[in-house]
């Protein structure tokens, strides 16, 4: 199991409210196996989590080492949050789909949301009002 | 059965089968058939019945919805149990069953945590987990079916399993290409006259209707793919081929997403609505009529045929879904159940003029499920095998048929089994001479054992020429396969 800080590009505004700090951190399992690498993306707002619009707060890509990921968020404020990940097993940086676009690589989500298909941020997001850990199953 | 001929061929099987250890049905005695399934019956020979001609050898496949019950949770919809296919060896006059699970990724991911884990169609056990996609749920549970030399278990939302057609163990499943992994493929491919294959799959969820079209060559690799975009969100299972058209039923059950129940509580049967006839060419792939009829439900249909500029085809209809959500359950309403209860489809003719796009419909009058015909002759007209079924007693009591009908003459025969039958499909079959028969796998409720029965093709209603018994209760199933030998 690796561990991996992030220091997010509103670190600096973070540091200016430490009180209102907190980490976030992400136990991932059910990785099948080692190979690719693992892309994980947190948000604050359903219009970067459903890709219609914006920018993930933080995104990352982590290379794997066995079945589970261990992965932290620093100093993120108060708020609601929602985590993406998908396993890029072939190393090709997206996630792969068939014709009518549905996965093909393992996925999943905060809360692990979502009967069957994508999550919604509603579904997904984790209200954070201090250091919390939550774990994400990949389908 | 009321043609029942007494001269029984015990050949000295039934004093081996007792005394195999690999399965005791003497404690299953009273078993019901989805119920505490085993996960494999090794090869035993069954007691026999009748003569078995030493001309006819080959293999029955047949596929069922065994698996049902998983720590303490019954799925209550057949659809969702893991499918398990029977084999049924035909040699030498002799007649030997086994069977094994499809391993598919479902069924071996629930064996692992010992429950179940995935949402069904029509039931869903506690705790589920989320789906990766449709195959997540694909328990390879409708169909098995021979392509050259592979052997498929078929579900009807997701993907082909293959199957060895000797040790049914699980190859594997089946990616038609990188770009249509996952995508369904029905449990219904259907054989053209050259012994190519043809077969649909159906997505009608996130807003979308769509159908794709899969050509096989005659070994079982892909030739052809089309996606072909449909006017509504209908429930299809499978469709029928004729010379020049692949001929679909898009019915008027319609599926409108919902976030709350179960898969099959998000369609609706729109009664004031249409089904519709949808006529796609076999060489451009493209949808050239589409057709509407009054809203009905189908799931299965005889042969097509072109004579002329006319189109004829048969199916088994329905005026409505209640089969699909009440009568494939595993409960009071079921038809498989300890008192079936009965939802009948008639045999319905259709005949298209081709260049108008006018309809006539002809009923036949007659309930038949499970219709079959000669693979051998696929676009001719011809009498068509399947189960029937009558009413007794003002209908109080449905006495199962195995029941043939030649849509394009009007003229049927039918064997009317005893109270307590219950037939599953029956296959034209031919032996080695090309005499025809027909075979089919039944479950005696009286007696509390399932069994064969053969039939010479040319005389039903003489009753079964032989029968083989499995000494206890198999799972009862929906479609399989005959390979000869």
């Amino acid at each position: 199991m690796k561990t991996l800080t992030l220091l997010s590009g509103i670190f600096a505004l973070l540091l200016a409210k430490p009180s209102f700090s907190h980490d976030l951190t992400l136990l991932i399992s059910a990785y099948q196996h080692s190979q690719g690498s693992s892309y994980i993306s947190l948000h604050n707002n359903a219009a970067s989590f459903d890709g219609s619009g914006g920018q993930a707060l933080a995104a990352v890509k982590q290379q794997l080492s066995g079945d589970s990921l261990k992965l932290t968020f620093h100093n993120l404020p108060s708020g609601d949050y929602a985590v993406r990940i998908f396993h890029d097993e072939n190393d090709n940086r997206e996630l792969d789909r068939n014709i009518i676009g549905i996965p093909t690589e393992p996925y999943g989500f905060s809360n692990n949301a979502g009967a069957f298909g994508p999550a919604s941020f509603e579904d997904a997001k984790i209200s954070l009002s201090g250091d919390q850990i939550v774990t994400i199953e990949l389908r | 059965m009321t043609k029942r001929r007494e001269f029984i061929q015990y050949a000295g099987l039934a004093s081996m089968a007792l005394a195999s250890p690999a399965l005791s049905f003497a404690s299953r005695a009273e078993r019901r058939p989805f119920e505490q399934v085993p996960q494999r019956f090794a090869e035993r020979p069954m007691r026999l019945e009748g003569d078995w001609p030493s001309t006819l050898k080959g293999k029955l496949y047949r596929n069922s919805p065994a698996m049902l019950e998983r720590a303490g949770f019954q799925h209550s919809h057949l659809f969702d149990g893991d499918g398990m296919v029977q084999q049924y060896t035909i040699a030498n006059g002799q007649v030997s069953h086994r069977a094994e699970m499809v391993a598919t990724e479902k069924y071996l991911r629930e064996q692992a945590a010992g429950r179940f884990l995935y949402p069904g169609l029509g039931s869903t056990p506690p705790q589920p987990k989320a789906a990766r996609n449709n195959d997540s749920a694909n328990s390879a549970n409708i169909s098995v079916r021979k392509i050259g030399k592979r052997l498929f278990a078929l579900w009807e939302a997701g993907s082909a399993y293959e199957i060895d057609p000797d040790s049914l163990a699980t190859v594997g499943r089946v990616d038609w290409g990188e770009a249509l992994t996952h995508l369904p493929f029905s449990a219904h491919p259907t054989i053209d006259a050259d012994g190519q294959w043809w077969n649909i799959g159906s997505w009608i969820y996130g807003g979308q209707a769509l159908v794709f079209i899969y050509q096989l060559d005659q070994a079982g690799a892909l030739k052809r793919f089309k996606r072909l975009a449909l006017q509504q969100a209908g429930y299809m299972h499978a469709f029928c081929v004729s010379q020049n058209y692949l001929v679909l039923v898009n019915t008027a059950h319609l599926y409108q997403h919902k976030n709350e129940g179960n898969f099959f509580d998000k369609f609706q049967f729109d009664q004031q609505g249409h089904s519709q006839i949808v006529l796609i060419d076999k060489n451009t792939l493209t949808i050239e009529r589409t057709i509407e009829i009054p809203a009905n439900f189908v799931f299965h249909f005889g042969n097509a045929y072109e004579l002329g500029n006319e189109l004829f085809f048969t199916m088994a209809e329905y005026r409505d879904a209640q089969i699909m959500s009440r009568g494939l359950s595993i409960k009071e309403t079921s038809v498989f159940g300890p008192n079936p209860v009965s939802y009948p489809s008639e045999l319905c003719q259709y005949r298209i003029e081709l260049n108008s796009g006018r309809w006539h419909k002809s009923g036949s009058g007659l309930s038949m499920e499970f219709p079959n015909f000669r693979q051998t002759q696929p676009f001719s007209p011809q009498a068509l095998v399947g189960c029937g079924q009558r009413l007794n007693h003002g209908g109080q009591q449905r006495l199962e048929q195995l029941l043939q009908i030649n849509p394009h003459t009007g003229t049927s025969d039918a064997y009317t089994f005893a109270e307590n039958v219950s037939l599953d499909e029956p296959l034209y079959i031919q032996d080695s001479r090309g005499e025809e028969f027909i075979i089919h796998s039944f479950l005696d409720r009286q007696q509390n054992e399932s069994g064969l029965a053969l039939f010479k093709g040319a005389d039903i209603g003489a009753g079964p020429i032989a029968k083989a018994w499995a000494g206890g209760v198999l799972p009862q199933g929906f479609h399989g396969c005959w390979v000869s030998a």
